[in-house]
């Protein structure tokens, strides 16, 4: 029994986060539920990102009604390459991406052939729900394809890598590589066998990497190294992190971005709840960081890891945090 | 303040006042806290064997809650049988319906069931006083009139002394009183033997007879003469030995149902003591696919410890009996104990989610399973369970190939659990086994949204994800059925409700909860290997 005790006060001292700290202490205190709608809908966002000017794929149309799918050659006109996306899809369930036509065919990314009928009964499945949270009715998005830019070419198999920037406060607490494998099937979730890779937030330099929660340091289709490598254009995309922050409302909030091969960074989506994956993939916990952001200490992140002897934010059971 | 203050205060607040509400019930009341004692309260044992010949079933009456009569706290107990309380529409008849368990063999069984009851309450419920007007309504044209097994009015003898002892008299009451009076003084007294008894005939014939008998010979005589009577079975709560189920008798005269016992002496009133277990010739105990079956009943009066300090109890006494969960009628009073176990089963989910971190299908679904099977039979249901699940997974997967949109394929779902389930009811019908034990109560929208769950876990994260999850919700289930299932558990919720305070402050204390989950000690273990390394 004891060393149940000896284990949880050892994550305590590495200053891991766990789920119930995570929903007690920052989403349910800073995050306000009004403002959930906003990051749970992909053109809410998208509207947002136009306004503010942060640049994010094109949409080409959206499909809100079934009578809709009998219009779809005319939406997508002579566009070879395109992503289906449920707009309240999660975890990448329910998207489609197309990366070329032969005839009147559609190729997915994986080089499975669709044909315009399957096409539609895809929309339609996800116009049904059957991606969305709760499976209520959705609406389908077609999207811009994201390219995927040169220095990721090492690092992916056949699906665009995404980084995670975990903000507290408006600043960057943590952030992490999403890279998909074959075992991911092109997406780029962690449970569903995509690699972690910790970033550094100053350097913006990859220096850890976990697949299925193992530490790993190879790609393990490409068998070339994930890390050490450095993410391009990373103070915009943690300049854009902060923006999007700010204009969300939240607290605490995960903000995805991808770096598309010719218009560089690109606000894919942001989430309300992010997961606690992102510090396995540092091997770092996330305690430290989001007390020195608390304590105003936040411009450089390497300080906060070395000052040892500043206060933890008493993240103990029942926090004793007084909330913002 | 902060939140995790307010909340430690409001928990701390609720549970002082839940400890201090049960101290003070148990201080003013005493025992009585438990169960209402003094006269008048008695508790009643009923004990019934037989010998099994396979699939036993047993019948058992019990006492109705009506008139100036309450019944609570029952409790029916037994190894080799499975109890099941069956009322009448209005409440009018009640019974409590045992079968077999599964996997008893044939041999002894043995059914005890318990009550308390108190006579002569001088507040009769609502409920109790809409029965009593309801079964003391007068009788409809030709009601309690006919004859019945035993009681053959149209007999030439009974015509005959009917007509004798009754020449000359024009009211009913006093006809039957001259009948009282013979079947009372001349026909001499017997002791019950058991088995069918005499007939009303029969009796007359011999000039004796048990209370069965005489009543039987009472009523013929009544009805020969025109006037509305009928038996009425239950127990004389004044004898305090052993004893068998006693019967008296109740005549229409004209305005009222007049009680007399034509054994004890008593006409135009019985004493409160008199339980009444039913109207009409109502076996004890009866039984299907069983020999030498048996009974006897145990009655003990309820002595009041405290009837000594004082004759009159406090306000506060007084306040505590009439909010009492026993004062209600026995049907409210299970489902008050069911509800009452409700909050538990949550709290037994909050612990399992948010300090073990368990998953399951649905947050609160595993407690409605958990007290489904609490009633039903707790290996088989979560057998039978888990495979309507996984068949309903099977369907579901197939079901996948139409694309159908969500609420038709939720339907479409449903019908096919339900054809399940009605094929499992046929089988095990085949199989001469009574089904309704284990699929009955299973909420069906719970297992369907269930599938539905287990399916998009399957598709979405792998097999072992979606097993492990089944696994979960079948772990605080049993959990929460095994722990509820605890007689101590069910008792003390009912005698002391105020306990509901301390469950909802731990409940706000776990909702303030920021340590960490069992689970997320294996989920961040190389965090902690890499210190002791």
């Amino acid at each position: 029994m004891l060393w149940l005790f000896r284990a949880a006060r050892r994550l305590r001292e590495k200053g891991v986060l766990g789920i119930n700290a995570r929903n007690a202490a920052y989403i349910l205190d800073h995050n306000p539920r009004s403002q959930f709608p906003l990051v749970d809908d992909k053109l809410l966002m998208r509207n947002l990102c136009l306004k503010i000017g942060v640049p994010t794929p094109d949409v080409y149309a959206v499909i809100s009604y079934p009578w809709m799918l009998r219009k779809l050659p005319e939406y997508l006109g002579d566009r070879t390459d395109f992503v289906v996306k449920p707009n309240h899809g999660s975890a990448g369930r329910g998207v489609l991406v197309i990366v070329g036509r032969d005839k009147s065919d559609y190729l997915r990314h994986n080089g499975e052939r669709l044909t315009l009928e399957e096409l539609r009964q895809h929309l339609s499945s996800v116009l049904s729900g059957m991606y969305s949270l709760g499976g209520h009715p959705d609406q389908a998005i077609l999207q811009q394809r994201v390219r995927l830019h040169t220095d990721f070419e090492p690092l992916s198999y056949k699906g665009i890598p995404d980084i995670r920037v975990v903000l507290y406060r408006n600043e960057p607490a943590m952030a992490m590589l999403r890279l998909p494998t074959r075992a991911s099937n092109g997406r780029a979730n962690l449970h569903q066998g995509g690699i972690g890779v910790g970033v550094d937030l100053d350097t913006g330099m990859t220096n850890h990497a976990v697949l299925r929660n193992r530490a790993v340091t190879l790609h393990p289709d490409t068998r070339l190294p994930v890390v050490g490598m450095r993410v391009p254009y990373w103070s915009e995309v943690l300049k854009m992190s902060r923006r999007i922050a700010g204009e969300v409302g939240l607290g605490y909030v995960g903000v995805d971005i991808v770096v598309d091969a010719e218009q560089g960074p690109m606000l894919l989506e942001a989430n309300a709840r992010p997961g606690l994956a992102i510090q396995i993939a540092n091997n770092k916990g996330l305690l430290q960081r989001l007390a020195a952001i608390e304590n105003g200490d936040a411009k450089s992140s390497s300080r906060a890891e070395s000052d040892e002897h500043m206060v933890v934010g008493r993240i103990g059971p029942w926090s004793h945090r007084k909330s913002a | 303040m902060s939140r995790t203050t307010l909340v430690v205060l409001t928990a701390s607040f609720l549970a002082t006042l839940s400890v201090g509400t049960s101290i003070l019930r148990l201080q003013v009341m005493g025992q009585e806290s438990k169960v209402p004692s003094g006269p008048g309260n008695y508790k009643v044992t009923i004990l019934v064997h037989a010998k099994s010949t396979g699939d036993a079933r047993l019948i058992t009456a019990c006492p109705l809650d009506f008139n100036r009569q309450h019944v609570y706290g029952e409790e029916y107990t037994s190894a080799e049988l499975f109890p099941k309380i069956v009322e009448s529409q209005n409440g009018g008849r009640r019974s409590l319906h045992w079968s077999q368990r599964v996997a008893v063999p044939k041999g002894p069984v043995q059914a005890r069931y318990e009550f308390y009851c108190g006579v002569d309450v001088h507040r009769p419920s609502t409920s109790m006083s809409k029965l009593n007007k309801a079964l003391h309504a007068p009788p409809r044209a030709g009601e309690c009139l006919a004859g019945t097994p035993g009681v053959d009015p149209s007999r030439p003898e009974i015509t005959k002394l009917a007509l004798d002892l009754s020449s000359g008299l024009e009211h009913p009451v006093d006809q039957v009183r001259a009948l009282f009076q013979y079947v009372d003084q001349v026909v001499q007294k017997d002791p019950t033997p058991g088995g069918p008894g005499l007939t009303a005939a029969e009796c007359l014939q011999h000039g004796r007879g048990d209370a069965l008998a005489k009543s039987r010979l009472l009523v013929a005589l009544c009805r020969n003469r025109r006037i509305p009577a009928r038996l009425v079975t239950g127990l004389m709560l004044g004898r305090r030995h052993d004893q068998t189920a006693h019967v008296w008798v109740e005549a229409w005269v004209g305005e009222y149902w007049m009680p007399m016992c034509p054994f004890s002496h008593y006409c135009g009133k019985v004493p409160p003591t008199y339980l009444v277990f039913g109207f009409g010739d109502i076996v004890m105990a009866r039984g299907h696919n069983v020999r030498d079956l048996d009974y006897s009943c145990l009655v003990e009066p309820q002595r009041s410890v405290k009837a000594q300090d004082s004759d009159k109890p406090s306000a506060l006494a007084r306040f505590f009996a009439r909010t009492s969960l026993y004062a209600l009628p026995p049907a409210e009073w299970r489902l008050v104990e069911f509800l009452l176990l409700m909050p538990i089963a949550a709290l037994i989910i909050c612990i399992y989610r948010n300090l073990i971190g368990l998953q399951s299908f649905g947050t609160f679904a595993p407690a409605l399973i958990g007290l489904a099977f609490r009633t039903l039979e707790s290996l088989p249901g979560i057998l039978v369970f888990v495979s309507i699940v996984l068949i309903g997974w099977g369907m579901r997967r197939v079901l996948d190939r139409y694309h159908l949109l969500q609420v038709p394929r939720t339907a479409f779902l449903l019908t096919l659990v339900v054809i399940v389930l009605i094929s499992a009811v046929l089988a095990a019908n085949y199989q001469d086994l009574a089904a309704t034990r284990y699929v009955s109560l299973f909420p069906i929208i719970i297992l369907t949204g269930m599938i539905e769950r287990f399916w998009t876990l399957e598709t979405e994260d792998g097999t072992t994800s979606s097993f492990k999850t089944l696994l979960g919700t079948m772990v605080i289930a049993a959990s929460i059925s095994l722990f509820l299932s605890i007689p101590a558990v069910v008792s003390h919720m009912v005698d002391f409700p105020e306990t509901l305070g301390l469950i909802m402050a731990c409940q706000l204390l776990i909702g303030r909860y920021t340590g960490y989950r069992l689970s997320e000690l294996f989920r961040f273990r190389d965090f902690v290997h890499e210190t002791t390394t």
